[in-house]
């Protein structure tokens, strides 16, 4: 790094007010209420809802890429009075839809952490890469900037590196910042035209300079402690090893049936992961019209696999979770060498009785039984 | 870590004494985060040693005596706080559970505490460590330190709590040397205020609160007497009751549905407050509604073993309904 | 901007023919509504097709007409759940929605110079029938080709028309069973994997593709094992229940396969390198 580009903390919530004029912007909120923070519009902020860039969102910010429910297309039986036993279907499609994406305005997601943009590389693996790619996906992810801020808090749940990840991992972002303190500094930045076009937007904000030699090893002290923290709390794991150890103890019946007694197979997990994505589809109709919707849908459930026969070949909750594992450490890699884990820890936080994956892996692992 | 307490130690023993009678014991163990616990499954003797028995240990582990005593043919010893033996009795009440093969033991509580009413103090900041001594917890997060005074930080069921040290039904006790020793409140003080508001403002306060559920069923999974999860109408095809999609109407709609499953029945052990991750005050709802069964049918569940449910049984004549006033 | 093709977005079309085979079972002859589309389609032997019931959902059907056929898709869909039963209730003339072709196909191509024993089980003769077919229409690339009908009873085998054609053929060998004798049946009577290891069918230069209900595969791979085939040369259709058909929604995987795009054919010894294949 030669120079330093950064905005002072103190003109942070003036920058992002500016940027909604222009973009919608969502960042993480706190509801101090009740405390928990989500990723939300900026247009919630007030003094009951306050920004909070430092602790982790109880929700992952998938549902902006990847919305809970969303409608498909939408159908409407026709008759014709020529033909009286015949019913026509005419199908409105939702096509319709994506030029209204076009035209709305571009999205900033501020203040996602590393983790969450290494689970967005999964998301783009699933739906906007390959032959089938979904276009609403791919539209939303082209007119979604993402600027990221670097880790510098570990908590005891954070496990990315053990996955491949870092606390400063900025790949997927378009700006990656680093908080120093009084400043947010620019770590990395994207050579998209949005993005150039953004900062120009902006340039009032962010100053330039030199960057001097006690700053470079300031920031280089910052990234070797998250790393070192976030180490500590899970063993490295690779992710060729996993897989095979996933597959070598697959019919471990017992042991599965064991370390998943306590889970009591809620989407709990599924829900909160930025990962995860499987998803449901289904057919509502009132009268004439209905519409065909899809929806998230979680692979604990024992609706999951159930089919029209009543045979289910996932009828217990061991099945499932030694399911939703191997998805995670085994299968997702041999498709797209890629774990499905970005190790943020939030399963672990959320999950009604304590079900630690890590405990779950390592014990899977473990050469005794 | 803290040491092993004195209930604890006759916990352990009285388990290690009638083991061999069980298939399988389920109590509480050590969670790696901070002020929480976990379920332990002991099938071994050894495993014994790890459990625990203090005022963090909040889980109802009646949860799994429905679905552990279908899957498995022996007996099944439950470690239970008071408040939990209420979820036994009314599954036994009707006749959902077989109180041979689930056996009670039931510990002496001297309350525990809430852990989203201490994150909720702190103002939602992440709790790195914690540890609680001489009725003071103290916190670590990561800028700030907190100590707080436990006394004030117990779930709400405890403060109206008068079965502490003599459950109403138990097949083993083991009693606590320490007692509940906070103040005491009035069964459901807390609605008080909310019943005060107009209709339009419940219906409000509801929606907002629903229109956040984005129905991953923790609740209805966790609660000890809904064991229809796999039987579930609102995921059901056929009978095609609800949508699967997560919105807030179909969150109102799921909600609703899951109210009038337990009108009556639910045993206000809180679970599904505590596991929702979208914190939806699903415990005032129950609690208001078991009141009015209260009202109307004088029935509290859990209470007594061979008294029928009033929404599952039939009487002609109801002594609390004056059927000429409803007209 | 670049267009991207929906591919949850089914074609409507409508139902031309409706064929009754069995008690429990129909078939379905229809034709895409966009003419052009239907010309021009194509698919291969062993794909399947999800058909939309609009108001009521989606289930997935093997595509059973030959792949020669320009006229029409055929699909044969037995009775047992809320989309099944709504397909049974249409008529001829009203529309569904489809979503084809998707999944992989049956490798032809590998099982040329070789003698191929085709074994169906009551509807499991549906994905065979297309093979079948575009085998016999290039009958000069293959051997002996043998086929092993299994049904409960006479009045349990689907696609009569064909068998009747089949009987006749010189390019085949018909062997049907059925599981009880009764009265009026004068062919082989017995379990398929009985009947089979009675045929003791050569495994040198043979192919076998098996498909039919899970309990009839299970044991009738046993026999295949015993008579020495290798699981090179086995090839099966699995199903799961199936939603998006393209590989996304994650349900219908065994192992690290998609049923919806990595099958549902599968052979044997893919299925023997994957931990949760239930055969």
């Amino acid at each position: 790094m030669k120079t330093l580009t950064y905005i002072k903390k103190e003109n942070l919530n003036t920058f992002l007010e500016k940027l909604n004029k222009n973009y919608d912007v969502f960042l993480p909120v706190q509801n101090k209420a009740d405390g928990t923070i989500n990723f939300e519009s900026l247009d919630i902020v007030n003094d009951n809802n306050v920004i909070n860039l430092k602790e982790k969102t109880r929700k992952s910010p998938k549902s902006l890429f990847f919305p809970p429910s969303e409608n498909l297309f939408e159908f409407e039986y026709k008759k014709d009075i020529k033909k009286p036993d015949i019913m026509e279907i005419k199908l409105l499609e939702s096509e319709k839809m994506i030029p209204d994406e076009i035209n709305s305005r571009k999205k900033v997601i501020f203040g996602i952490k590393p983790c969450d943009t290494m689970a967005v590389k999964c998301l783009d693996l699933v739906f906007g890469e390959g032959e089938k790619k979904d276009p609403r996906y791919v539209m939303k992810r082209e007119n979604t900037i993402i600027i990221s801020i670097g880790c510098n808090n570990i908590f005891p749940d954070c496990f990315c590196t053990s996955v491949g990840g870092n606390p400063f991992y900025f790949d997927h972002s378009d700006l990656g910042l680093i908080d120093m303190g009084p400043n947010l500094v620019i770590f990395k930045s994207s050579e998209r035209d949005d993005i150039r076009e953004l900062l120009d937007k902006s340039h009032k904000f962010f100053e330039e300079r030199e960057i001097n030699s006690d700053e470079e090893i300031e920031i280089k002290k910052i990234i070797s402690e998250s790393e070192k923290k976030c180490s500590s709390n899970w063993e490295s794991v690779n992710a060729e090893d996993i897989a095979l150890d996933m597959e070598r103890k697959f019919s471990e019946e017992e042991m599965w049936k064991n370390i998943t007694r306590k889970c009591i197979s809620c989407a709990a997990c599924t829900y909160v992961c930025p990962a995860c994505v499987c998803f449901n589809i289904g057919d509502e109709q009132t009268g004439m019209k209905g519409e065909r919707y899809k929806c998230w849908d979680f692979c604990t459930n024992y609706y999951y696999t159930l089919e029209a026969s009543g045979h289910n070949p996932r009828e217990k909750i061991y099945q499932r979770y030694r399911n939703k594992i191997n998805c995670k450490y085994n299968y997702f890699y041999k498709r797209n060498k890629n774990l499905y884990c970005v190790g943020c820890g939030r399963c672990i936080d959320v999950c009604p009785v304590g079900m630690d994956i890590r405990e779950i892996v390592k014990h899977v692992r473990s050469l005794q039984k | 870590m803290q040491q092993e307490n004195s209930v604890e130690k006759k916990l352990k023993e009285r388990i290690r004494d009638v083991f061999d009678d069980f298939e399988l014991v389920i109590g509480y163990s050590q969670s790696k985060i901070p002020l929480k616990v976990n379920p332990l499954f002991i099938q071994r003797k050894e495993e014994i040693d790890d459990l625990i028995f203090n005022n963090l240990c909040i889980n109802n582990l009646a949860t799994y005596s429905y679905f552990l005593s279908n899957e498995l043919k022996g007996k099944i010893g439950i470690v239970l706080k008071p408040c939990d033996t209420r979820s036994i009795t009314q599954l036994i009440s009707e006749e959902l559970l077989n109180k041979d093969r689930v056996k009670s033991i039931v510990v002496g509580c001297a309350g525990i505490l809430d852990y989203k009413k201490i994150v909720k103090e702190i103002g939602g900041l992440k709790i790195i460590s914690a540890d609680i001594k001489d009725e003071h917890i103290r916190i670590d997060t990561i800028d700030e330190n907190f100590t707080l005074k436990a006394k004030n930080f117990y779930a709400d069921k405890c403060y109206t709590c008068n079965i502490y040290d003599n459950p109403p039904y138990y097949d083993e006790f083991i009693e606590n040397d320490s007692k509940l020793n906070i103040e005491p409140r009035k069964e459901y003080e807390d609605l008080d205020e909310f019943e005060k508001l107009s209709l339009e403002e419940i219906n409000s306060f509801w929606d907002l609160q629903f229109s956040n559920c984005i129905r991953c069923y923790a609740c209805r999974n966790i609660c000890p007497l809904e064991v229809c999860r796999d039987k579930c109408i609102a995921q059901l095809d056929v009978p095609h009751w609800q949508s699967q999609k997560i919105n807030a109407v179909e969150g109102k709609f799921f909600q609703l549905i899951r109210a009038f499953h337990l009108a009556g029945r639910c045993t206000e052990c809180g679970e599904c407050e505590r596991v929702c991750p979208a914190n939806i005050q699903l415990l005032k709802l129950m609690k208001k509604i078991n009141k009015d069964v209260l009202k109307l049918f004088n029935y509290r569940p859990g209470f007594n073993l061979d008294e029928k449910p009033p929404l599952l049984t039939f009487k002609n004549v109801e002594k609390n309904i004056k059927e000429e006033e409803l007209i | 901007m670049e267009v991207i093709k929906n591919h949850l977005l089914p074609k409507i079309a409508t139902i031309k023919k409706i064929i009754r085979e069995t008690p429990n079972i129909i078939s379905l002859q229809v034709a895409l509504d966009d003419i052009e589309a239907m010309r021009n389609f194509i698919f291969e032997p062993g794909q399947v097709a999800q058909i939309s019931v609009f108001g009521f959902g989606e289930s997935t059907f093997v595509i059973n007409s030959t792949p020669s056929n320009k006229d029409y898709l055929q699909f044969s869909v037995m009775k047992s759940g809320v989309n099944t039963t709504a397909i049974h209730n249409l008529s001829e003339g009203e529309k569904v929605g489809i979503r084809a072709p998707l999944g992989n196909w049956f490798p032809y191509k590998d099982m040329e110079g070789e003698n191929i024993l085709f074994i169906g089980g009551g509807i499991g003769l549906a994905p065979l029938r297309p093979l079948i077919f575009h085998i016999l229409e290039n009958k000069e690339k293959y051997m002996k080709l043998t086929l092993l009908y299994a049904a409960k009873s006479p009045d349990d085998f689907c696609f009569k028309y064909d068998i009747d054609e089949w009987e006749k053929s010189k390019d085949i060998q018909l062997i049907q069973t059925i599981d009880n004798a009764c009265y009026g049946w004068d062919k082989e009577v017995g379990l398929c994997p009985n009947v089979l290891e009675k045929m003791y069918p050569s495994s040198q230069n043979t192919i076998a593709v098996i498909c039919g209900p899970p309990i009839m595969i299970k044991y009738t791979l046993e026999v295949l094992k015993k008579l020495d085939f290798k699981d090179d040369n086995i090839y099966t259709t699995l199903e799961r229940r199936m939603k998006c058909g393209i590989g996304k929604c994650g349900r219908c995987n065994i192992g690290e396969k998609f049923v919806c795009v990595d099958g549902p054919v599968f052979s044997l010894r893919e299925l023997s390198n994957i931990s949760e294949s239930f055969i």
